[in-house]
């Protein structure tokens, strides 16, 4: 399932994935991977792409 | 016999030649960096390499089994040396293919060029090997079967099926950071 709110909160910050990446220490095509929904990331770099974009993890992961 | 001793001998300089050099450019390659970091896989890429290790594994042993039963069948189409780097070359090139369509052959912080760069000396070199030595009129064929000098034209085969997929890959990349 894609993750558009992760998707989303990068574009309001007007990171790219790249950039995005970088902060965090991955790939871009990790990034891209975690907003297609082809790959689940650890807690570890969900909580990094949290803090680099000021989200809580139930902003960007949690699914109702 | 003394012939096959200085070959056997040329073969280990060679080995430790490239060894030797190798560790030399890694040492180097770790000093300018001052970290590790340019050898870290992130977490997705560590599991994708996993994957290919695996599979070039299973491709490895699918291969030597097929190489056992022709032998055994009594078929031969390759000198024994020739069918251990051909088997080689082919587990090199598929985790090096996965790898690469995985996105997990490059590090993040590695940098591609200098890799292709190399990449294509390797194949050039072993290509012009391979036809110095056709041109020399040696064969590719003793007793019907395939013989060490088809090594030069697997490698640079290996190289070239590598150099491709990272092409496709990095053309693939591209449109997906336009499309992004």
């Amino acid at each position: 399932m894609k993750n558009l709110k992760l998707k989303s909160a990068r574009a309001a910050l007007d990171l790219s994935q790249q950039q995005l990446a970088e902060k965090v220490g991955v790939s871009r095509q990790t990034i891209n991977a975690i907003e297609k929904g082809d790959y689940n990331p650890t807690i570890k770099l969900c909580i990094s792409i949290c803090k680099e974009l000021g989200k809580t993890l139930d902003e960007l992961f949690w699914e109702a | 016999m003394q012939e096959n001793l200085y070959w056997v001998l040329g073969f280990i300089t060679g080995l430790l030649i490239v060894v030797t050099a190798s560790i030399i450019i890694l040492v180097v390659v770790k000093k300018k960096n001052g970290t590790d970091k340019a050898v870290e896989y992130d977490e997705r890429q560590v599991l994708a390499r996993g994957t290919a290790y695996s599979t070039a594994f299973f491709t490895s042993l699918i291969y030597m089994i097929l190489c056992a039963m022709l032998d055994v069948m009594e078929i031969k189409w390759a000198e024994l040396n020739v069918q251990m780097f051909f088997g080689l070359f082919l587990s090199v090139t598929v985790f090096a293919s996965i790898c690469i369509l995985k996105d997990a052959y490059f590090t993040a912080s590695s940098k591609k060029l200098p890799l292709i760069v190399m990449f294509l000396l390797v194949t050039v070199i072993n290509l012009f090997a391979f036809i110095m030595n056709i041109a020399d009129g040696e064969s590719m064929i003793t007793n019907g079967i395939l013989n060490g000098n088809t090594i030069n034209a697997g490698v640079a085969v290996m190289f070239i099926i590598i150099l491709i997929v990272t092409i496709i890959k990095s053309i693939i990349d591209r449109k997906a950071v336009e499309e992004e």
